[in-house]
């Protein structure tokens, strides 16, 4: 499996690491309610299909990636930055 | 009062030729210059009048009198061969490092064959041109790759795997040379 840095270009997914679904980047605000905190620090989707994950590229440039794939085929379909999300 | 003195990684000059590939220490200043939030105009303006030139681009290395400037991940900038002012340390977040990495040179008609052998990274010509940097895996090492030269490469690893990098090299060295006295 290969992942395309928007960086570094097509790199073996070995240089990775993987963080976990992107909703990490939805983070709520403070004054949310404890059932909306509660999904997002422990609820997850176990989809079969399209998902987004966040991946570190930790033995390249360290920059945190959000990559877009299928997790039926595994073909990936896009891969950003995080930080375009506002992290 | 111990008199502390400063020895390089390898504990003695390193000096590898095997077949047509040779590998030598770099003895430079190695400083990272970290972006606070954004590359402001101002950081680089001073970054130019610091080394006398431009920010490097994502994946670049340049060079100009003995100062090398290259891109070294998604948030630094690496400078060798100067001490940068005190004006670039207030607008950015510079680092000596010197001593935190393990500089060599690897040179020859062969090297790309031998780092094909020890990295994941494309080394073919078309893709790894002169200019270009890579961060990448280096066997099991975090490694700064650049091509220097059309048939030399600029390694950097961190000092603590110094003799792991020699190691692991001139096994790959050895094996090019085995196959090339073959052919």
């Amino acid at each position: 499996m290969r992942i395309e840095c928007p960086l570094c270009g097509s790199r073996d997914r070995r240089e990775f690491y993987y963080q976990g679904h992107a909703t990490a980047l939805d983070r709520p605000k403070p004054e949310a309610t404890p059932e909306i905190w509660d999904d997002y620090l422990h609820n997850r989707e176990n989809l079969a299909g399209i998902t987004e994950d966040l991946w570190h590229h930790e033995h390249g440039c360290g920059a945190w990636l959000v990559v877009k794939r299928n997790t039926i085929s595994h073909e990936i379909l896009s891969v950003w930055l995080a930080k375009e999300n506002g992290l | 009062m111990v008199d502390l003195i400063a020895v390089n990684p390898m504990r003695g000059a390193i000096s590898l030729k095997i077949g047509t590939v040779a590998v030598e220490e770099v003895q430079t200043s190695l400083f990272t210059v970290g972006v606070h939030k954004e590359i402001s105009k101002k950081l680089l303006n001073t970054m130019k009048s610091v080394t006398g030139m431009d920010w490097p681009n994502v994946c670049q290395i340049k060079s100009k009198d003995n100062i090398s400037l290259m891109w070294f991940d998604h948030t630094h900038v690496a400078i060798m061969g100067i001490t940068p002012t005190l004006q670039l340390k207030k607008i950015a977040a510079v680092t000596d490092v010197s001593d935190a990495w393990l500089i060599i040179d690897i040179d020859g008609i062969d090297a790309r064959k031998v780092l094909s052998r020890v990295t994941p990274t494309d080394m073919r010509e078309q893709r790894f041109k002169t200019g270009m940097t890579q961060r990448g895996d280096l066997m099991h090492m975090q490694a700064s790759i650049s091509c220097i030269e059309e048939h030399r490469f600029r390694i950097m690893v961190f000092r603590s795997m110094a003799q792991t990098l020699v190691h692991e090299l001139t096994i790959a060295m050895k094996s090019v040379a085995a196959r090339t006295r073959e052919a």
